[in-house]
């Protein structure tokens, strides 16, 4: 299996690095891309799709640069952009017919692809609908339908369940973890429990740095002994929340009795160490964003 | 002397090697092996081709009425004869010029979150501009002949030969435009076209009244058919090279 190579890639804009010195190989498997705003996800992204320029660095593909591979390897791609946007006027198997033109496929392989795809996102009853008529939620169910329509080897996306009600979500991993069989699947995305449901390999993102890249298991144990519960009274868990970074806060029982969820190393008296999930994680990595302990 | 290794039975064995009965599962197993070969790719001219819904209507509309304005004053203006071919010859030379000004136009995603998408697929937003503009321009160049053909018939002149003094400047300028187009940015390329097209112009209108007369007199017919046949082909080389290569850059 081919896989796709990053050595050094490095973005700058001016003197901000979006991207900074970056090496990873990505070969078969779902790769969940995690990180805060600003973090360098889409520009990442953006460069492995060739869309953008990285300022050093080289992504190849099978061991050759994907600008020297151009039109050949933008055939084996399939992309969902974070601001997808689309020619209103289209309906949804216009604008798929329109994208399979684009991506260089025969009309029999685009009738059965746009049929098969418009089933898998659930939105074959759409027909005729103009875009400008499809809500957020059908809009990103029509993106995921276009990356995939070329039954593309690399499948970037970025935040592909933005604006996807909870049963499209489930649908939308159930069929990316079906179709990632042999290939090489990134997605970024902010709801953790996605990433953590299909994704293989965990990478997490900071200031254009990869920090930490694992197994949900792996990323787990980075975080073990960093998370607590601790049991107290309203007023003591405001103190706390100002203190600490909360991964959740519960209402216990009847009167003020308060459950809380604390990332960090030092933890209060009476806290109990418990068994870190991969949004704890998520929450130890960018705890110093909201400067907490 | 070692023994001779006796001849095998080969009636024998070609009996016992029969060929073996049909499999059953052949058909279904060749079926699926099928399904898993990559599909075939369609040509350039198929993306070429589905790329002219694309064009916006306004522009259709504009390119129409902007060469019916010229040819009705070439029908209208002046004498007849070979000052009416010279005309002819004048509008068609700089009628590529239509297509120079929409370079930009053609080469715009109206939706932004388009653009994105568009530079992912396997055919670049560049290689999306080049057919676009290939079908402007020989849309260009149809309307043009159909337009001047009709003139023709209106203003009772031979429709060939009048086919032929407007087709011959088109296709020398469209095919430079094209050249052009491969080689510069677009800055440069709308500069450098208007530059052909001026120079298309002042060759065509430089020479004095007497040469002139030979030029659009029936002498001169040979050497513009062969120019028509050299320019074509040359427009034709320009337009399989654009479309397979694209743009030097993204407009």
């Amino acid at each position: 299996m081919e896989e796709l190579q990053l050595q050094h890639l490095t973005k700058c804009y001016k003197q901000f690095a979006a991207v900074n010195d970056l090496t990873l190989t990505l070969g078969e498997g779902v790769y969940g891309l995690l990180g805060a705003n600003g973090a360098g996800k889409t520009t990442l992204m953006r460069m492995l799709c060739g869309i953008l320029e990285p300022t050093r660095g080289t992504v190849r593909w099978g061991g050759t640069e994907i600008a020297r591979l151009g039109e050949e390897y933008r055939a084996l791609l399939g992309y969902l952009p974070q601001d997808f946007g689309c020619y209103p006027d289209f309906t949804g198997p216009e604008f798929l017919r329109y994208i399979a033109v684009l991506k260089g496929l025969t009309p029999a392989e685009t009738r059965r692809r746009t049929a098969q795809l418009l089933a898998q996102v659930g939105l074959e009853e759409a027909g005729r609908k103009k875009l400008r008529a499809y809500s957020g939620g059908m809009r990103q169910r029509l993106g995921i339908a276009q990356a995939m329509l070329n039954d593309p080897r690399i499948l970037i996306l970025d935040e592909p369940t933005a604006g996807l009600d909870p049963r499209e979500r489930v649908r939308f991993r159930n069929l990316i973890a079906d179709y990632a069989k042999g290939r090489t699947v990134l997605l970024s995305t902010h709801i953790v429990s996605d990433v953590e449901a299909i994704a293989d390999k965990i990478l997490l993102m900071k200031a254009g740095r990869i920090v930490e890249e694992g197994t949900v298991a792996q990323m787990a144990d980075t975080a073990r002994g960093k998370v607590w519960t601790v049991h107290t009274d309203a007023a003591t868990a405001a103190r706390l929340e100002a203190v600490y970074t909360v991964a959740n806060l519960r209402h216990t029982g009847a009167g003020d009795g308060v459950e809380l969820r604390l990332i960090t190393t030092d933890p209060p008296e009476g806290a109990v160490a418990v068994e870190p999930t991969l949004e704890d994680v998520y929450l130890w990595h960018f705890a110093d964003e909201e400067g907490k302990s | 002397m070692t023994p001779r290794t006796p001849e095998p039975d080969w009636g024998a064995l070609l009996r016992r090697d029969a060929p073996p009965a049909p499999d059953p599962a052949g058909p279904a197993n060749t079926l699926r092996l099928l399904r898993t070969l990559p599909p075939p790719r369609p040509t350039g001219w198929d993306f070429v081709r589905s790329q002219a819904g694309f064009i916006r209507k306004g522009m259709w509309a504009a390119q129409f009425v902007v060469l019916a304005a010229v040819l009705a004053l070439v029908w209208t203006g002046g004498d007849p004869g070979s000052d009416l071919l010279y005309r002819y010859a004048l509008c068609a030379g700089a009628a590529p010029l239509l297509l120079v000004a929409n370079v930009q136009d053609l080469a715009r995603v109206y939706h932004q979150g388009m653009l994105e998408l568009e530079l992912a697929t396997r055919y670049s937003l560049a290689k999306i501009t080049a057919a676009r503009l290939l079908i402007f321009g020989v849309c260009d160049g149809v309307l043009l002949a159909v337009l001047a053909g009709a003139g023709a018939v209106a203003c009772r002149q031979t429709l060939w030969v009048v086919l032929l003094y407007c087709l011959t400047p088109f296709c020398c300028v469209s095919a430079l435009c094209l050249a052009l187009l491969r080689r510069l940015r677009p800055a440069a390329f709308a500069k450098a076209a208007l530059a052909v097209a001026a120079a298309a112009l002042v060759v065509l209108t430089l020479p004095a009244g007497r040469i002139r007369r030979h030029l659009y007199g029936l002498d001169a017919r040979p050497f513009w058919a062969a120019a028509l046949i050299l320019s074509v082909l040359a427009l034709a080389w320009q337009a399989r090279r654009l479309t397979r290569g694209g743009l030097r850059t993204t407009l």
